[in-house]
Order: structure tokens, then C-alpha cells, then sequence
């Protein structure tokens, strides 16, 4: 039986976040924005989201007057995140 | 949203996080350009001129390495968006060789012992893992380089010494050092 997908991840701007974020240590906002082609108010709705549900972590302090915003995946993040690949993984494969 | 799309997804972002990297060319060929002259240095001041004061060229050097890397280090972090494991490996990495390689010179000096062979031996260590995680071939050969002069400097005359390291530096740093920055700019890396 096919697993159920994780509703929080399958989503093409929250997948993206999350898919950036489990290579590196951590990523600002506007990198984010860059990479994801996203609106500035979309992805800040989708990373609150990702937040509350502690799948990532967003730190905010200022540099040079400007207010700046780092993500980075939590533990509980990482394992979703495999979770829903393997899941995936399965729909994937060849029936038979 | 279908399965394939989900993939493609996460294999793209993926992709685009990998590409990431930040340079790593300049420190080694800053301290690469600094040692060799410093190895030449001693030799022609201490052993040619006579003069006992020339080994405090290392010391100079070492300063002004230490302050230029710093200066490089801040301004480019200045720069980055992102953080990789890369980066955090890297720093900790030459980090950690930095404290050890003070404590071994420390240590060498104060016991009257020349310290060249052991800071050859250790800094094969870092440039050599560095290649590894680069996946960088001319930097593993560096290390390699730098296990082999450290050997070699064992048996060499202390007045050669100098040279050996230079010889090294040139070899596992600056050649290297030259062919990373040419990938890294042409971000092929």
C-alpha cells in the first residue's frame, strides 16, 4: 500500500524550501526568494508554515541596518523531508 | 501536485543548493605566496647573511597572513546568503590546524627543535582532506606533497630547510591554489 504523502510538504513552494534547505546550514530569505522564483509575501507565508510546524527554523537580527532573516532545517525537518522522498519513491516506481 | 512533479522539484532545489560553494582559492594562495617567500628568507638572511634575527620573518609573515585571511574572511562573509557544510567543515577544519600548528611551533622552539618537518607533516593533513571534500585532485597531491617534504626535511641540512618548505609550499599551495581559483571562477567547481 502506498504510503500517505506528508500534506505540509507536498507543496511545490514548501518542497522547494525544503529541498534547498537540507543541503546547507542555513540560507537568508532573499536567497531563498532568488532560488524559489517566489513572491516575497507567498514564501513568507509557506516559511511561517514550515515554522510552526518546527520542520524549520527562522532566525531573525539585522546587518547594516537591515533587517535579516536566516532559515535552516530542523532534525524533525530532515526526517519528514526523507520520509516524504521515500514516499515518493514509491509512487515512482514501476507498477507490477 | 503529481509525484514527478514533486521529484523534479526536489532535485532542482537540490541541484541549486550544491552549486553553493563559496571560494576557497585565495586563502592558499595568500599564505602560499607569504611562505614561500618566508622559506627563501630564511635561508638567504640566516643561513647566507648570518644574520640569527631573519627567522623573525616567519613571524611577520605569519601576522600578516593571519590579518589578510581575516580581512578576506570578514568581507566575504559579508557576501554570503548562504551557508553549506562545506564551509562549516572547511572552518573547523583550518581552524583546528591552525591552534595545533601554534602549539607545535610553540612547542618546538621552546624544547630548541626545528620545527619544519612537523609543520610540513600537518599541513599535508587539512590540504589533503580539503581536496578530498572539494573533490579537488591537485590539493590531494598537495597533501601528499607536503607528507613527502616533511620526510625528506628530517634528513636535509637545517640551512636547507627553508628551501624544502618553499619548495612545498610551492608545490602543494600555490600550484593548487592556482588551479582552484581558475575552476572556481569559470564555476565549474
Amino acid at each position: 500500500m502506498l504510503k500517505k504523502l506528508d500534506p505540509l510538504l507536498h507543496n511545490e513552494l514548501r518542497l522547494a524550501i525544503m529541498s534547498l534547505l537540507v543541503g546547507l546550514e542555513s540560507a537568508e530569505f532573499n536567497w531563498l526568494l532568488e532560488k524559489t522564483q517566489s513572491t516575497r509575501g507567498n514564501l513568507s507565508v509557506q516559511i511561517t508554515k514550515l515554522k510552526d510546524k518546527e520542520y524549520i527554523k527562522v532566525d531573525k537580527a539585522f546587518r547594516n541596518n537591515y533587517p535579516l532573516t536566516t532559515c535552516s532545517i530542523t532534525n524533525k525537518g530532515r526526517v519528514a523531508f526523507e520520509q516524504y522522498v521515500e514516499a515518493i519513491s514509491d509512487y515512482l516506481k514501476p507498477k507490477g | 501536485m503529481k509525484p514527478e512533479k514533486s521529484l523534479e522539484i526536489i532535485q532542482s532545489m537540490m541541484a541549486e543548493a550544491k552549486q553553493s560553494f563559496h571560494k576557497v582559492s585565495p586563502y592558499f594562495l595568500i599564505w602560499g605566496v607569504l611562505l614561500v617567500i618566508s622559506g627563501i628568507a630564511e635561508h638567504v638572511i640566516v643561513y647566507q647573511m648570518g644574520l640569527k634575527q631573519g627567522y623573525a620573518v616567519w613571524g611577520i609573515m605569519g601576522v600578516l597572513g593571519g590579518v589578510i585571511s581575516m580581512w578576506y574572511s570578514r568581507k566575504e562573509s559579508k557576501k554570503q546568503k548562504v551557508k553549506t557544510y562545506y564551509d562549516l567543515s572547511h572552518n573547523y577544519l583550518w581552524g583546528g590546524f591552525g591552534i595545533t600548528l601554534f602549539l607545535v611551533i610553540l612547542l618546538s622552539v621552546w624544547n630548541r627543535q626545528n620545527p619544519t618537518p612537523y609543520v610540513l607533516l600537518l599541513t599535508g593533513l587539512p590540504t589533503f582532506v580539503t581536496g578530498g571534500i572539494a573533490k579537488f585532485n591537485p590539493l590531494k597531491v598537495g597533501g601528499i606533497v607536503f607528507w613527502v617534504a616533511g620526510i625528506l626535511s628530517f634528513f636535509v641540512a637545517k640551512e636547507f630547510t627553508g628551501l624544502v618548505f618553499s619548495g612545498a609550499i610551492f608545490l602543494g599551495y600555490l600550484i593548487p591554489g592556482y588551479l582552484l581559483y581558475k575552476q572556481e571562477s569559470g564555476g565549474n567547481a
